[in-house]
């Protein structure tokens, strides 16, 4: 919560979309929960929340529950005693169980939090939606490709609400860098290119070799995929985002290069998607190496974005923004005035290529898991699917699942069309 | 960098669409907006007017050693200087302008005898040449090459059929042709350069243009004041608007150095043009209409 520098309320101001809230929301829908209006009519509602899972993630969204007025946290589950013990300090009122059943049968619980290793994702994910709980999934949504989509033809089939732990979608950074691109500022965008390295083993401490597994399940394959399920797909969410299409092929090769310490998921991977026009995006994990850090480099003829630094760059001249808006409108039906005019552009101040802050200043908080948390709250008190989410949580979970699955063969993949879901 | 020509084409209907086209020239960028226009034709348009502004610059670029204007900086006091039909109109317009302006605009301001009283140079149109009468004599064309170029830019639009465009040459010097596509003016807001997207006042441009003149941080002090015989540091901005880029151009520099005695005789010598005077603050700004 420390990261939190920004507040809920000053979000929509923090996006500073120059064409109000209406533009906003209709390139990003499922924002809507956040205008004022909603805002008002959920204002007194409370929305009572079990957390499944609170380890090290699950205590993180516990933390964003237990500081909104409108959630409270009625349950506790954890198999593992610490974690349970950890989490009771942060909502000290709530029931604490070691079965999700217990949770599930409770009738008063509008909604699960489920933050527990990925392989129980579709079991506990299905048995709270068919026990007519809403359900807030970390990420990735399941193991499989097929328990994934088990989860969203049971979220469509109950109508119960879906959010998949994919921040970026309330990320003020990401959504502000989605808008410039939308808007042209870029140009079109060629290339996609992300990577998350780091220099660490990934270990957390075992009190005892027994709990192993348990601990570390993000190390062992019957419980996770790795560096694709538990990073990656964070990232390859952009393709669906920004392109709005899937790619047609899949390819991608990892090795256990460097921590050979009998952990059976890769250390070091890399995969291509490659879309109907040839345009790529790239993921690369190496978990020995953390110089070039986190980031997704959006690659336009016109500009890049980083929206991880929270910065813009453009290649040449850049397009001006008063322009751009103004077409905007234009392409919209607004007629409006455009500032811009005045003393002359200056080339010197223009053609530094330090970048832009796409928020008009450094970052100041660490992602948009708090946004999506509240997110989370408001939609269960309205009842109402926000759009796009599932879908969006659906497919990034798909394409880390298809990357993991050309690792796994050695060879390139076709986008199986079992898989496609009515979205794009 | 400065060679390319950018845009950005958004197509609306029977593959007509928006043409959004800029590129650097003359040390500044040039936007251009097109409407109802097909993409090959309005790139095609979009390159020539590049390189007409582009050819301009290249002769009135006083920090270019080898522009032309170079050669009436470096040539002899009281000598023929030949030159061609349009460098000469450049000239005889700047003694045309420096009239009409009562000095207030002369493109040899920064000549080191200068006095702000005494003709630098005279035209002898029989030997189509510039003869300096001032030793030293050096020209800078900065009030008047852009408006002169986005002159000519509008006359290539309009010559190639477009109705609606609306044209920026570095912010300063706009230009409309027509109307906005939804019949409206443009609207077009002068920026508060310590207060940024938010308006001074805002202009409606119907086959009209708008010219800026004034300080900004960066800039203060880069226009003289020849009645005082300093530069003008105050921040201030000074638009005009009229159916001439180039009269917009030169009578926004002109009007932003001149005192007020001569504000109002310049603005009597152009009946057509209207001025309007930003004081600005990062605390806000007030505006007085000259006319």
């Amino acid at each position: 919560m420390d990261n939190e520098k920004i507040t809920r309320r000053d979000f929509l101001r923090e996006l500073g979309f120059a064409a109000g809230t209406t533009a906003l929301f209709a390139s990003f829908p499922w924002l809507r929960s956040f205008a004022e209006e909603n805002q008002r009519a959920v204002r007194n509602e409370r929305a009572r929340i079990a957390v499944i899972g609170p380890g090290s993630r699950g205590q993180y969204l516990l933390g964003f529950l237990a500081a909104n007025p409108k959630a409270e946290v009625v349950w506790l589950c954890d198999d593992y005693e610490p974690n349970l013990e950890a989490a009771r300090k942060r909502a000290p009122e709530a029931r604490t169980c070691s079965d999700y059943r217990q949770v599930l049968d409770d009738p008063s619980v509008d909604a699960v939090v489920i933050a527990v290793p990925l392989h129980l994702h579709r079991e506990i994910a299905v048995a709270a939606m068919e026990a007519g709980k809403h359900i807030y999934c970390e990420k990735s949504m399941a193991r499989t490709l097929d328990e994934t989509l088990d989860i969203y033809r049971t979220h469509k089939r109950t109508g119960r609400i879906m959010f998949v732990g994919q921040q970026r979608l309330y990320d003020p950074v990401y959504i502000k860098a989605v808008e410039m691109i939308e808007s042209g500022m870029f140009g079109r965008i060629e290339g996609i290119k992300t990577f998350w390295n780091r220099n660490n083993d990934w270990r957390r401490p075992v009190p005892s070799p027994e709990l192993e597994r348990k601990i570390n399940w993000r190390l062992y394959r019957d419980y996770s995929c790795g560096l694709m399920t538990e990073l990656g797909c964070h990232q390859v969410q952009m393709g669906t985002w920004i392109w709005k299409q899937l790619p047609e092929t899949i390819y991608g090769r990892g090795a256990i290069t460097h921590w050979k310490d009998g952990r059976e998921v890769e250390d070091n991977v890399g995969v291509v998607y490659t879309y109907a026009d040839g345009r790529r995006m790239s993921f690369d994990s190496i978990i020995s190496s953390q110089f070039y850090g986190l980031e997704e480099q959006i690659m336009g003829n016109l500009g890049t974005v980083e929206p991880e630094k929270g910065k813009y760059y453009f290649e040449q001249t850049p397009p001006m923004p008063g322009f751009l808006r103004m077409i905007n409108d234009i392409e919209q039906g607004i007629f409006d005035s455009v500032s811009f005019a005045g003393p002359s552009w200056d080339p010197e101040v223009a053609r530094q290529n330090h970048g832009e802050f796409i928020l008009g200043r450094k970052r100041d908080y660490l992602d948009g898991t708090g946004f999506t948390v509240d997110a989370f709250v408001d939609a269960v008190i309205e009842g109402r699917q926000p759009p796009m989410i599932a879908e969006e949580g659906y497919y990034a979970t798909v394409l880390s699942l298809l990357g993991q699955q050309s690792i796994d063969e050695k060879r390139e993949l076709t986008f199986p069309e079992a898989y496609k879901i009515d979205y794009l | 960098m400065k060679e390319g020509v950018f845009h950005t084409f958004r197509p609306q209907e029977g593959g007509r669409g928006m043409f959004y086209g800029w590129f650097e020239a003359m040390h500044s960028r040039f936007d251009l907006l097109l409407c109802d226009v097909d993409e090959p034709s309005a790139s095609a348009l979009c390159r020539r007017i590049a390189d007409e502004t582009r050819r301009i610059g290249g002769r009135l670029d006083r920090f270019d050693a080898h522009s032309d204007l170079r050669r009436f900086d470096e040539g002899p006091c009281g000598e023929y200087l030949c030159t061609d039909a349009e460098m000469l109109a450049f000239f005889t317009d700047a003694l045309r302008y420096r009239r009409l302006t009562e000095g207030a605009f002369d493109v040899c301001f920064r000549t080191p005898a200068y006095d702000g009283a005494t003709e630098c140079f005279r035209i002898d149109a029989a030997r189509d040449a510039v003869v300096k009468l001032v030793p030293q004599t050096v020209f800078d064309f900065g009030g008047y090459a852009k408006g002169y170029a986005l002159e000519r830019a509008r006359a290539a639009v309009v010559s190639s059929g477009v109705e609606r465009a609306l044209l920026s040459f570095g912010n300063s010097s706009v230009c409309a042709v027509g109307t906005h596509p939804s019949g409206h003016p443009w609207r077009v807001g002068v920026e508060n350069p310590l207060r940024r997207g938010e308006s001074m006042t805002t202009v409606e441009l119907c086959d009209a243009a708008l010219s800026s003149s004034g300080n900004t941080s960066r800039n203060r002090g880069h226009i003289r004041s020849i009645s005082a015989g300093c530069d003008v540091t105050d921040d201030r901005i000074v638009s005009v608007r009229g159916p001439s880029p180039l009269d917009c151009e030169v009578l926004s520099t002109a009007l932003f150095a001149a005192d007020d005695r001569q504000r109002t005789r310049i603005l009597d010598n152009f009946p057509s043009l209207r001025a309007t005077s930003m004081t600005f603050s990062a605390s806000g700004c007030s505006v007085t209409e000259y006319r």
